[in-house]
């Protein structure tokens, strides 16, 4: 058998439509990703509010898309849904699945967020007469961001790889794009090769960051030594 | 201004609280010694409804607080009119409980702003009288993990002081502080008592309990064993129990 050799021509070919894949697979990846940052929240707290059935109803959702696989969930939502009339196409298809998927994991990074501050925090605005949703929104959501930060960006760069199980659903993101060229020049070697590249390309500077944000949430609060901290105060009216 | 009747308080098969009535006057500082484990600490939270006893009844100002007895049950009032009777008691804890992520000036001025709308320039303007006034005038833009322990157990009482609270309650206030530290925020305390301020303290500094105190409780197994004046209560105890927990805790001293 002859060893597998890079084709450079059919490279420097492929490389448009290979980034074009990229685009959408960049465009899929930040349109999931601003729909689950927000839709986990809700549910996080949908989750641990004290309406038992709201709780009941997105533990039990949280549970289904976790226990269900991602690559069978877009399958179902893009070729079982039309059977009952719902006929997505491929980009929105791809966006719905990993949305609700993504939010059910997000939620539960979220909630571990929220419930990692220390319970005195809440006696202390408890006591100042603050109520539970202004306590949630001005001290409890503001330190759990800072704790969810280095989980999100891990999920960001897992959502950018799983956004390639879209392409069963002949969305023509990066994956599937690097397909297309196959099916016509069967050269797997030098097209995958650069299908991975690309995705590395991406994801290892999006990993090196996310450890720099950990390193940085990990610092705690202090002041910024800079204007900021020269600031004098406001003039007394 | 603090009426407690017949307080009873578990958690799980321990009972904390056994039937605790205690009445405490408008301008009283009433302090609570007792070992460790004897419920004070129960007792103060149950004031502000930080725990919810499961009988008694608390009446502050002359009306029920929290909740009222509806056919034999209990039903807690609305999270609005339970927040609004707590922002009357200011309460300042054993672990300080600063809000780390907002500096000092913002943790003061959080609650006006956020629970009595109190207008920004306002809340900023007391911040900083308060601050001044428990010396921290020039750690505002700090934020609390930069300051010692004593320093930011000063700016918490400045935050309680910040929602001109009826009433405060110490819940141990200088236990987590070094002993150097210690001075500072007793000092504090004491000038607070001087003003006319209601006050209770749960403490174990039984030099300030002497010399501060209108009242002394003490409390063991969840029950208030003996109250007096200090002279009465540190003079000349009537209480086995409390005679041996006097002469514990004075010869640790």
């Amino acid at each position: 058998m002859e060893r597998p050799t890079l084709d450079m021509t059919l490279a420097r070919e492929s490389l448009p439509i290979l980034l074009e894949g990229l685009k959408i697979t960049v465009e899929l990846t930040f349109i999931v990703l601003a729909i689950s940052l927000v839709l986990g929240v809700v549910v996080a707290l949908c989750r641990l509010s004290k309406n038992r059935v709201l709780s009941t109803v997105t533990g039990f959702y949280v549970d289904f898309m976790r226990s269900t696989p991602l690559l069978v969930q877009l399958i179902y939502i893009y070729f079982v849904l039309p059977t009952i009339g719902i006929r997505l196409d491929p980009f929105v298809a791809g966006v719905v699945g990993l949305s609700l998927n993504y939010s059910a994991y997000l939620s539960e990074v979220y909630r571990s967020g929220i419930q990692a501050i220390p319970r005195g925090q809440l006696d202390a605005a408890a006591a100042l007469g603050m109520r539970p949703s202004l306590t949630m929104r001005r001290i409890v959501l503001p330190q759990a961001i800072r704790i969810v930060i280095p989980p999100l960006g891990n999920y960001f760069v897992a959502l950018f790889k799983d956004t390639s199980l879209v392409s069963v659903l002949t969305l023509q993101e990066l994956l599937f794009s690097g397909q297309i060229i196959i099916s016509r020049t069967y050269d797997y070697f030098t097209i995958y090769t650069m299908v991975l590249l690309l995705y590395f390309l991406v994801c290892y500077p999006s990993l090196i960051l996310v450890r720099h944000l950990e390193k940085m949430t990990k610092s705690g609060y202090r002041r910024r030594l800079g204007p900021e901290s020269l600031r004098l105060p406001i003039e007394p009216t | 201004m603090i009426q407690l009747e017949a307080i009873h308080k578990s958690f799980g098969n321990t009972h904390v609280l056994r039937g605790i009535t205690l009445s405490i006057d408008r301008g009283e500082v009433v302090c609570i010694i007792g070992p460790s484990g004897s419920g004070k600490s129960t007792l103060l939270r149950c004031i502000n409804y930080l725990e919810q006893p499961e009988g008694g009844r608390i009446v502050i100002d002359g009306q029920n607080a929290y909740r009222e007895l509806a056919n034999g049950k209990i039903k807690n009032y609305s999270a609005r009119r339970i927040a609004e009777t707590r922002a009357k008691i200011g309460m300042v804890f054993q672990q300080f409980n600063l809000f780390p992520h907002l500096t000092v000036l913002q943790n003061i001025m959080e609650a006006p702003i956020q629970v009595k709308h109190v207008s920004k320039p306002e809340a900023e303007q007391k911040a900083r009288s308060l601050l001044a006034q428990v010396g921290l005038a020039e750690k505002a833009n700090h934020y609390p993990e930069e300051l010692s322990g004593g320093q930011q157990q000063r700016v918490a009482i400045a935050r309680a002081l910040a929602m001109d609270p009826e009433a405060m309650l110490f819940d141990e206030a200088t236990s987590a502080l070094d002993p150097e530290l210690v001075g500072e925020v007793l000092e504090i305390m004491r000038e607070l008592a001087l003003q006319g301020m209601t006050m209770a303290v749960v403490t174990h500094e039984m030099g300030f309990a002497r010399q501060v105190a209108d009242r002394v409780l003490f409390m063991d197994h969840g029950v208030i064993i003996e109250e007096g004046t200090p002279q009465e209560i540190f003079g000349a105890p009537r209480e086995e129990r409390t005679r041996e927990f006097l002469r514990l805790v004075q010869a640790g001293a």
